[in-house]
């Protein structure tokens, strides 16, 4: 078993002669909750998506759960829930059928999927939407079907980019409950709001221009 | 075994939300559909086709019609940023692209199943034993052209132009698919043995061959951020 969830060494990103990421070494415990916190532009969405696998870094490694992020991706992938700027719900399809092609590509069984669809549900509290096409919900509802979807496997490690941005008071509540819930899971995410981040998380990093400039601990 | 379910059940997501907005898939019907009548009506009667003329007129419909299929494949995934969906889940990069090459196949087949008919009526192909043998044809140069437009689309998703570049880099790249698909088509339609046509699908299955090489390499990269 593995000390570190996530085990970033010297990370650096860059997009042609522009520095998203510059040498960013970092090791997070299992079960931790992390904040990564930055103006727009200080690299937050780089590193989430680097260790979420939408990215691979220009140089250094990632190793998930001891697994790099590069050589063994799908592995890596079966252990992380990620949660985008944009929503990865299918507009035309309901949220049930949304989550039942996720649990099916994450190779759940159709009695799992139909227990972890109504358990994560009534963890977003969106049971009584569940047969509600994506494109009739609102912001709101369209990113706790979101959050439903990635609870669906039971991921170790949870990265969140922007999880409360265009949410209301008491779908952050809400929200903040859900991953309270998660115990035992690796938790990352990113926000611009240093409150929200500093209640929730038990380590925050400030990212700024590609670096991290201050690492503390959070409640 | 995994790529294969992976890449049936990516297929069947993408099949449903095609049910949902019908009006898509019957916009390319309809224009399968009309432009065959354009042809047949821009020839005089459609006794007066040739068989030269009828494979041909085939196969820009089928061109053409796939474009309006290939134009949605991976655009649409990137223009509603759900291909962010795609790159979360643990499949290989092959398995998705196999799904919407899958996904394009069957509604292919789709316009295929009217087109067929239509031809029969109004570009003078004749309904004779050699019908299952121009299936195939037919099928094979579908699922060549489902490749290639399936791998070109996810070249063009990121352009903001990709309307304009996926039909202007697929012509070029369907010109080995259209050669032998057409020849071959001529001669089905004259009645010709499958010896005598076999060279051309044979030059279809090496065409395939190399397509499935190129994006077993390359998509993982494509398929990146």
């Amino acid at each position: 078993m593995n000390r570190y969830a996530v085990e970033c060494n010297d990370i650096s990103k860059q997009f042609g002669h522009f520095y998203a990421l510059r040498k960013v070494t970092l090791n997070i415990e299992a079960g931790d909750i992390i904040g990564v916190l930055g103006h727009n532009g200080a690299g937050k969405s780089t590193f989430l998506k680097i260790i979420g696998t939408h990215l691979s870094p220009s140089s250094g490694t990632v190793k998930i759960l001891g697994k790099d992020v590069k050589k063994e991706r799908i592995e890596v992938r079966r252990n992380i829930g990620f949660l985008g700027h944009t929503s990865f719900m299918y507009d035309e399809l309901t949220v049930e059928e949304n989550l039942h092609f996720y649990g099916r590509m994450f190779s759940l069984n159709e009695d799992a999927r139909e227990k972890k669809i109504d358990e994560v549900l009534e963890l977003v509290d969106l049971d009584r939407c569940r047969h509600v096409e994506i494109k009739k919900l609102s912001h709101g509802l369209k990113k706790r079907s979101d959050l439903a979807r990635i609870f669906l496997h039971s991921p170790t490690v949870l990265i969140l980019d922007e999880p409360f941005s265009g949410l209301d008071e008491a779908a952050v509540k809400l929200l903040v409950e859900a991953l309270k819930s998660q115990s035992g899971s690796t938790i990352l995410l990113s926000s611009h709001t240093f409150e929200l981040v500093k209640n929730v998380c038990t380590r925050i990093f400030v990212f700024r221009e590609g670096e991290i400039m201050s690492d503390t601990k959070g409640s | 075994m995994g790529v294969l379910l992976d890449s049936f059940n990516l297929a069947r997501r993408d099949l449903l939300i095609e049910s949902r907005r019908a009006y898509e898939i019957l916009s390319t019907v309809f224009f399968a559909a009309s432009a065959t009548i354009l042809i047949s009506l821009a020839w005089g009667t459609p006794i007066s086709i040739t068989i030269e003329e009828a494979a041909a007129s085939l196969w820009i419909i089928i061109f053409f019609t796939s474009i309006l299929l290939f134009t949605t494949s991976f655009a649409r995934e990137m223009d509603r940023g759900t291909i962010g969906g795609l790159r979360t889940i643990p499949s290989s990069p092959f398995a998705i692209l196999l799904g919407k090459v899958i996904y394009s196949i069957v509604l292919m087949l789709l316009v295929l199943g009217v087109l067929l008919p239509l031809s029969i009526v109004f570009l003078n192909v004749q309904p004779t034993l050699k019908i299952f043998e121009l299936l195939l044809i037919l099928t094979v140069g579908v699922v060549n052209l489902s490749f290639a437009g399936s791998f070109v689309s996810s070249i063009v998703m990121y352009s903001e132009g990709k309307t304009l570049l996926l039909p202007f880099l697929l012509f070029p790249i369907s010109m080995p698919i259209f050669v032998p698909a057409l020849l071959s088509t001529e001669k089905v339609l004259r009645g010709l043995t499958f010896a005598e046509y076999s060279g051309e699908l044979r030059l279809l299955g090496a065409f395939l061959v190399l397509v499935v090489m190129i994006a077993v390499f390359s998509f993982e990269t494509i398929l990146e951020e």
